[in-house]
């Protein structure tokens, strides 16, 4: 594997699993996808119902979080693949493989999440949140 | 047969023999008092029917909501996957009176979101509402605060759809009051037919209630979308209910003008003009009752008011409207007559100037619970009302509400019986008042010769009531060598339950405003304090020291009284200190602020030393005014 498509591997990770808070809508911890999802449920409500109330202000909210978290995870992906790297350059592959996996294991146990927008349970596992 | 020559009886009887005129087919009650009794209610209720509750997980609907009222027990959400609620709530002793009053505005919507086949369910913003409940009520109810809010898109030309879809509820709300009202002789309890009109011009809150006091009502309710001003709201009720003289009648009750931008108690009309003497009229004949206390606050009064009477702190939020409230530092300053008594004084300028009072109302409380819970204020077991914000409800929350929220309070209606008539028309004449949850009962006569000892008398209510008149009357005019008015002000202590006591008074006050050249003026008095010690209370335990009085009773006269300028009095009763609903949450959850591995994630807010931990429950009676001649 090279370290670019590692690097991308562990971004793509990190955006779907990693939780991030959301500032100023109290307590929450989400994957930057979710933010990403929950952005886009708001720009197409825009285009159904027009931009009435709060719907511009979440807008911002959520799509300014995820041009944020996607360039620091990006940030941290690419740190993570050099250390990997300079580590066990022959492992690579192997290595972001597993911490893929581990992240995937810890995300699916633990209730790592905190959605206050969730129909059903605000403190989610993996498979709870993109329910 | 019986019941039917009962009926007639009742029917016949003259007004002036029972004290109100019968609107209705009922038996007359067993229980009757012409000298009156303090009935116990809460006119501000939501339940499953209002978008907003729906939102935040509520699944009792109103025939729960009044099952709950007359003392049953209900399960409230979190539910589990199978449909079991996680919560069960029951009132410790049932309420006498209650009414849903569900938000007109979204009801047909709410539906259109929850019922599969109906125009609408699969709307995109309905699914959104399904999917993210919290997410769907920002986006929507947002909507609906705009200066000029419009339909939702799925609602059709003319949000004809969602009018329509509104029916259904109302014929819920409609049947189930009439289920819960107790037509018998036994009087057991009543309910009134009412819903919400949620004004909310670009977020400023001027909701009102509306009570209707029979079965008669509007074929729909009035929405804020369709009728965005309190002029066209009243309009409706007008044209809709009190014009068809068919025994329609009805009043509408302003709450929460503490988040209303100085917009609930404006006089101005819609169209910028000063009111007028038939403006001013028409506004005290439909809204003759203001909600002073509630889950959001209190409106009494303010702490940089007049007088700068210190307890006007009690309860208050620090923002100009709830839009604010999520960032209460960046709050636009609060502006004036936001707070009743600030509208109590306005109304007494308006009257010398218009020769009519527009803000002659009396006080209750309420709680404006969503959680289909009326009249739950206890203190101690409070389980949030999931109101006014977004909260979380899809699991039990480590604090049952905002901290800055309280359990909110009782409506008091002083009434012959309990029955829709004789209980409205208490609502009509204002002989009511609130309390910020205690059922502590509170009596209030205004008259010009009280003799000193009149609360050593026995019949103290007979002479009171025949010498004067009750809080929310006019005194009369100025006998001749009388130099000011008196005022008889007696208040007795919630009696409590087995196991859960009342807190006894430690003083009643006198609110007094008036009009001089100068403007409003106000003035409070204390007129009666129980002797001895303060009270306190331990906020460790919430155990309090029994300091404080049973009952409180006196003759005040105005030392301050000027015949020639426009006044009112009302009184407060106050409780020795107790423990507020956060300090006993904390306490329960073994919150010791000193160890911080007992303030766990959620509980953070009981060690916050700008959180308020004890309180003084209270009572707000409504005014007795005055008039001078000419």
């Amino acid at each position: 594997m090279s370290r670019t498509t590692a690097r991308r591997v562990l971004w793509a990770a990190a955006l779907l699993l990693i939780p991030v808070p959301l500032l100023a809508l109290g307590d929450a911890f989400v994957p930057t996808a979710r933010l990403l999802e929950l952005g886009l449920v708001v720009l197409v409500t825009i285009f159904v119902e027009g931009s009435g109330g709060v719907a511009p202000q979440l807008l911002a909210l959520f799509f300014s979080h995820v041009l944020v978290y996607a360039a620091l995870l990006w940030l941290a992906a690419g740190a993570l693949t050099w250390a990997i790297h300079r580590t066990a350059p022959a492992a690579l592959g192997t290595l972001t493989g597993a911490a893929v996996l581990a992240g995937i294991l810890w995300t699916a146990s633990v209730p790592v999440y905190d959605t206050p927008f969730h129909a059903r349970l605000p403190h989610a596992t993996l498979l709870e949140v993109y329910r | 047969m019986k019941l039917l020559v009962l009926v007639l009886i009742a029917t016949l009887l003259p007004t002036t023999a029972r004290g109100f005129e019968r609107t209705e087919e009922r038996e007359p009650c067993a229980d009757f008092d012409p000298l009156r009794r303090p009935f116990f209610g809460d006119t501000h209720v939501h339940t499953a029917l209002s978008f907003d509750a729906a939102g935040q997980g509520t699944r009792a609907g109103p025939r729960d909501a009044y099952r709950f009222a007359r003392g049953e027990s209900i399960g409230i959400q979190p539910y589990a996957d199978d449909g079991t609620p996680k919560q069960t709530v029951q009132l410790r002793r049932p309420l006498d009176f209650a009414m849903v009053s569900d938000h007109s505005d979204l009801l047909g919507e709410t539906r259109m979101c929850q019922t599969p086949g109906l125009p609408g369910y699969d709307s995109w913003t309905c699914t959104v509402f399904r999917r993210w409940p919290l997410l769907g009520y920002a986006l929507v109810n947002s909507r609906y605060g705009m200066e000029h809010p419009t339909r939702m898109s799925f609602c059709g030309p003319g949000g004809h759809a969602c009018l329509a879809a509104a029916d259904a509820p109302w014929g819920t709300i409609r049947a189930a009051a009439e289920e819960a009202y107790d037509r018998t002789a036994a009087c057991r309890f009543t309910s009134f037919v009412g819903y919400e009109w949620t004004g909310m011009p670009a977020m400023a809150n001027i909701h009102r209630n509306v009570v209707f006091r029979n079965e008669r009502v509007q074929a729909s309710p009035t929405t804020f979308v369709e009728d965005p001003t309190a002029e066209a709201l009243w309009t409706r009720l007008e044209t809709e209910c009190l014009d068809r003289n068919d025994g329609c009648d009805v009043i509408a009750i302003p709450h929460n003008s503490n988040v209303s931008n100085g917009m609930m108690f404006r006089v101005e009309t819609d169209a910028g003009a000063p009111i007028n003497r038939d403006d001013a009229v028409r506004r005290a004949r439909l809204e003759t009752l203001v909600e002073v206390t509630q889950h959001k606050g209190d409106s009494e009064c303010r702490p940089d008011g007049l007088s700068r009477d210190e307890l006007c702190g009690y309860e208050k939020l620090s923002y100009a409207t709830l839009a604010d409230g999520a960032h209460p530092a960046g709050s636009a300053p609060i502006p004036p007559r936001v707070h009743a008594r600030e509208a109590l004084a306005e109304g007494l300028v308006q009257d010398a100037k218009l020769g009519a009072n527009p803000f002659r109302f009396g006080l209750i409380g309420s709680t404006d619970t969503h959680l289909g819970t009326p009249g739950m204020v206890a203190e101690d077991a409070f389980v949030g009302h999931a109101a006014g914000q977004v909260t979380r409800r899809m699991e039990v929350p480590p604090l049952p509400d905002d901290p800055a929220y309280n359990p909110g309070g009782l409506a008091v209606l002083w009434a012959e019986e309990n029955s829709r008539d004789s209980l409205f028309e208490a609502m009509r004449r204002r002989e009511a008042y609130g309390t910020s949850g205690p059922r502590i009962v509170a009596r209030f006569f205004g008259g010009w010769d009280y003799e000193d000892d009149l609360c050593e008398n026995a019949d103290l209510v007979a002479r009171a009531d025949a010498g004067g008149v009750p809080m929310g009357g006019e005194l009369g005019d100025r006998p001749p060598g009388s130099e000011a008015p008196r005022f008889v002000v007696a208040a007795w202590q919630d009696v409590g339950t087995p196991g859960h006591p009342g807190t006894p008074l430690e003083r009643l006050q006198v609110i007094k405003t008036w009009a001089d050249d100068s403007g409003p003026r106000e003035e409070v008095y204390d007129v009666a304090r129980a002797p001895g010690r303060a009270g306190t209370v331990d906020p460790r335990t919430c155990e309090v020291d029994g300091a404080g009085r049973e009952s409180l009773c006196t003759v005040w006269q105005d030392p301050d009284f000027d015949p020639s300028h426009h006044a009112l009095y009302y009184v407060r009763v106050l409780e020795s200190p107790s423990c507020r609903w956060l300090q006993h949450a904390c306490n329960h959850r073994g919150v010791d602020c000193e160890d911080p591995t007992t303030v766990t994630d959620g509980l953070e807010p009981c060690c916050d030393p700008g959180v308020t931990r004890t309180l003084q429950e209270r009572a707000w009676t409504s005014p007795i005014w005055y008039t001078p001649p000419g």
